[in-house]
């Protein structure tokens, strides 16, 4: 195999995670953009979901916890049916989550957000842990997943999966900027992101705005915990290095730009698969570094991100 | 509560001599805390005051600067490594370590900080995650011999090198009873720590006192107003941000030094988020909330372990992952009730009791002084009573929910039963002064029925200090009767017909099987076996049957180590004497005090006829 051929080989095996990151630091960007939160329990908020999808196709089997609930409500459930099913879920919770906790505290201070979302990452992850072990478990596939569900491209072999991922994630993407470019739900998003109190005396509710963010993301969360799954394990503790990656991907990115999460998603994949395997002194144990290093950069020279608003601030 | 129930003007002699008493008393117990608890728990002491250290670190950069930065994980895992390699590898002193990691971490702080802090917002805080999450896979590279130094995956053990460089201190301590075996060397560990961790604690408090720490305090305040005074805000939150870094990096020395083990993987992006929960819950931007917070994380973490609720269907079981679920529900109770952390509480209710006025430059008190007069009330007198009956009320509940099988209602219930010893002497003092205001005609009308609730109350706090104090006397002097009771009981050697106590023999077993636990937690492990021909089981059914006939609740821990029963002894007189001397010393008027009040009363009266 020559060289480029090889090259063209690691990029097709790295578009998977780079649709995993890029939907997860999606989820992140929607809500830092709107409410100027890093949320921490995004990543333990997905895989709560996956886990319910998880039930949900499994239906009633012995010590699976909520099995014989899920099988009450006629699980097991086909792959796609329990995934989506638990997506509506996950983002129900996010938008609970939102109303309960975050509400009461807008105005409260930077650090008790994040503490907020470092209790929720710790509820979340242990309560998962208390239900359904640490154990990692076999997912199915969501796109055929044979030896032999490939495309010859060049000789090179581009999944299935990989495909069916990016298929997800622009569908996806076309929803999203559907509903905010196209709506008047999605008019209001943004225009409560732009500025809040402007958009409050034009009489929208940002509040509820807001929540409808957070419903978004975890939906966007959701989907990003069953493309990781199925592409390795559900494990409790799958999305914290997923998370990395995402927080990585949105800062490239620019925090506050959803263009800037998808290109900053596949540039952190592909740089965690090609570094390692072109610059010998970075093992595969190393592979996180490379993007945190590109991301440092990033914010030393261009400190918006490459797609992010410059902030200008009064004072 | 109106007014304070207890007013003293700052600075003045009595106040001066009430810290020095105060902190005098404080230091003493936590000096003395190794000797009291049991090895596991001096262990765990040992890790909760490293954790101070860590969190005071963070709190350099949260709190007093309002940066968020939740990397710090990695700080102490570059000085517990640094520290494991050159103690292991070069046989370097830990002592000569200090400064190393001192500058270490300053350098590593810089190269972190600077690009961070160029830029405003949450950059800072996304780049220390970065590298909370890269380090544990750091440690693992093969190049330049960091593998080998840091003992790659499996991690580096100094346990014995550490041991050696900590016993050649104990020729030093030899004079103090009951400090040997594994004890001593987690005592001896204790006292370096703390003494480290104690110049650390002033070292933050006066920088933050100083001009740059004022600079620090006023970047977080007001980040435009400070760059309009001057201050150089890159160059104040780099420094700032480093000096974090290498307190961190000390913490980490401490670590490797209490735990004698390191590994990347304690060194993960749980670890930082445990510092922040300690910062939180403690109290963010102030040295309290550090130690509170350091305590609160090692302590509660090992008290959430020990819940078991059984729910009927459910057990609530803390010994698993519902911990951290625990610990998560804590921080969101916190931050949404309590944003201030312990500290402020301890504030509100401290503010309640005792106000200190603080000084003009003169040296007058800055609001007038109203530690005689806080208007013709009754209020003072009223609360005295009030806290005089809940105190008894307290101690009874203690008292019952003691019966309850469960640590955490255990703990629960001290603090109940213990609340007196601190409310019988306020109640006494305010009691008092009441009396002897009301007597000078400060009271107004209100002066009989200020006296009578003032007598009331003085009469039940002072039979309810009492009380409580000849209970844990008369507790002491019997477990001091029975340990040497339990000590007398004896076993007749096999070999040479000689007669052997048989509560050292259990504590040598311990030792000889290695078990880190008290030697009552030994014997109902069941682990069994033969010491030096005895069977184990045979000697702990003596020292058992031993105590047992004492018919006085007295844990194996007191008769293991006889030197506790003297201390409590010796605590428990301490604390009466520190009591009354403070008490009646510092906070009840004298005649001098009254004297001024009682003329202008008179000449009140006088105008008035």
């Amino acid at each position: 195999m020559d060289a480029g051929l090889l090259l063209l080989q690691r990029i097709f095996d790295a578009l998977t995670n780079s649709a995993i990151y890029a939907s997860l630091a999606l989820a992140l960007v929607i809500i830092y953009r709107s409410t100027g939160l890093l949320n921490f329990a995004q990543g333990e908020m997905a895989t709560f979901s996956a886990y319910v999808a998880f039930v949900l196709l499994a239906g009633a089997a012995p010590g699976l916890t909520g099995g014989s609930l899920a099988a009450a409500i006629g699980a097991p459930y086909p792959t796609v049916a329990a995934i989506g099913a638990a997506v509506v879920l996950g983002a129900i919770a996010g938008g609970v989550t939102e109303r309960l906790v975050f509400r009461p505290l807008r105005h409260a201070s930077e650090l008790a957000m994040v503490s907020i979302t470092i209790g929720l990452f710790l509820g979340i992850n242990s309560l998962v842990e208390q239900w359904w072990g640490t154990a990692p478990r076999q997912f199915p596939s969501l796109f055929p997943d044979a030896a032999s569900d490939y495309l010859d491209i060049a000789g090179a072999r581009l999944r299935h999966t990989a495909i069916g991922a990016w298929v997800t994630l622009l569908a996806l993407l076309a929803v999203l900027a559907w509903l905010l470019q196209r709506t008047r739900g999605g008019l209001a998003f943004r225009a409560v992101s732009f500025n809040r109190e402007s958009a409050e005396l034009s009489g929208i509710r940002s509040a509820r705005t807001l929540m409808w963010g957070w419903v978004l993301a975890s939906a966007l969360g959701a989907v990003a915990a069953a493309l990781s799954a199925s592409s390795v394990l559900l494990e409790p503790k799958m999305m914290l290095r997923v998370l990395v990656y995402a927080f990585a991907a949105a800062t490239l990115g620019g925090l506050d730009s959803p263009r800037g999460a998808v290109v900053g998603g596949v540039v952190i994949g592909l740089s965690q698969t090609l570094v390692p395997a072109y610059i010998p002194f970075i093992g595969f144990e190393l592979s996180v570094l490379p993007a945190l290093v590109v991301m440092v950069i990033v914010l030393v020279v261009r400190p918006a991100g490459l797609f992010g608003t410059q902030r200008l601030e009064r004072v | 509560m109106s007014s304070p129930l207890i007013v003293v003007s700052k600075g003045d002699r009595q106040h001066r001599q009430w810290n020095t008493l105060y902190w005098g008393y404080a230091i003493a117990l936590a000096i003395l805390v190794p000797l009291v608890l049991q090895p596991f728990q001096i262990g765990r002491m040992n890790r909760a005051i490293v954790m101070i250290v860590a969190v005071l670190a963070v709190n350099l950069v949260v709190g007093f600067n309002g940066m968020l930065a939740l990397g710090h994980s990695a700080f102490m895992g570059i000085g517990a490594f640094v520290t494991a390699s050159m103690v292991q590898d070069e046989s370097w002193d830990y002592w000569m370590i200090i400064p190393l990691v001192l500058v270490l971490g300053f350098a590593v702080g810089v190269v972190v900080g600077l690009p961070a802090l160029r830029v405003k917002g949450l950059y800072l805080a996304l780049v220390t995650i970065a590298q909370a999450a890269v380090f544990p896979t750091l440690v693992n590279i093969d190049e330049l011999g960091i593998a080998e130094r840091t003992g790659g995956p499996n991690g580096k053990k100094v346990e014995e090198e550490v041991d050696r460089q900590v016993d050649s201190l104990s020729g030093y301590f030899e004079f103090l009873p009951g400090v040997d075996g594994a004890r001593g060397a987690d005592a001896y560990r204790y006292w370096i720590i703390l003494s480290i961790t104690t110049l650390v604690v002033l070292l933050v408090r006066n920088i933050m006192r100083s001009r740059p720490g004022r600079a620090v305090l006023a970047i977080r305040d007001n980040e435009a107003g400070a760059a309009v005074y001057g201050v150089n805000l890159p160059m104040y939150k780099t420094v700032n941000f480093a000096l974090s870094a290498s307190l961190g990096s000390l913490a980490g020395l401490l670590w490797c030094l209490d735990k004698g083990f390191v590994a990347g993987q304690d060194f993960t992006f749980l670890l930082a988020i445990e510092l922040i929960i300690g910062l939180v819950i403690g109290g963010v931007g102030t040295l309290q909330g550090s130690v509170l917070g350091g305590l609160f994380v090692v302590w509660v973490r090992d008290l959430t372990k020990r819940i078991s609720i059984p729910m009927g269907f459910y057990t609530l079981d803390g010994d698993g992952p519902l911990s951290n679920a625990i610990f998560g529900l804590i921080l969101i109770l916190f931050t949404f009730f309590a944003p201030g952390g312990i500290a402020s509480m301890v504030t509100a209710v401290q503010k309640r009791i005792i106000q200190v006025v603080p000084l003009t430059p003169a040296g007058d008190p800055i609001t007038p002084l109203e530690r005689l007069d806080p208007g013709p009330s009754s209020a003072r007198s009223d609360w005295a009573l009030r806290l005089a009956v809940i105190g008894p009320v307290l101690l009874v509940i203690g008292w019952v929910l003691m019966n309850v099988d469960n640590l955490i209602v255990g703990v629960f219930a001290f603090l109940l039963r213990f609340g007196i010893v601190v409310l019988a002497p306020i109640v006494v003092i305010v009691a008092m002064n009441e009396r002897r205001a009301a007597r000078a005609g400060l009271r107004g009308e209100n002066a009989d029925a200020v006296t009578s609730r003032a007598t009331l109350a003085g009469v039940i706090g002072v039979l309810s200090f009492a009380y409580v104090k000849t209970f844990a006397l008369n507790l002491a002097l019997r477990a001091h009767h029975v340990t040497h009771l339990a000590r007398e009981a004896v076993v007749t050697d096999g070999g040479s017909g000689r007669e052997r106590p048989v509560v050292p023999l259990v504590s040598e077993a311990v030792k000889y099987n290695d078990y880190e636990g008290t030697s009552g937690e030994f014997c109902n492990s069941g682990i069994g076996g033969e010491f030096n021909d005895w069977s184990v089981d045979e000697l702990c059914g003596i020292a058992s049957e031993a105590i047992e006939a004492s018919e006085t609740p007295v844990g194996w821990w007191l008769v293991a180590w006889p030197t506790q029963s003297v201390l409590a002894l010796v605590l428990s007189l301490a604390s009466i004497a520190v009591t009354l001397l403070v008490g009646f010393r510092f906070f009840v008027f004298s005649k001098s005090d009254l004297e001024p009040a009682k003329a202008e009363a008179s000449e009140q009266q006088e105008a008035t006829a």
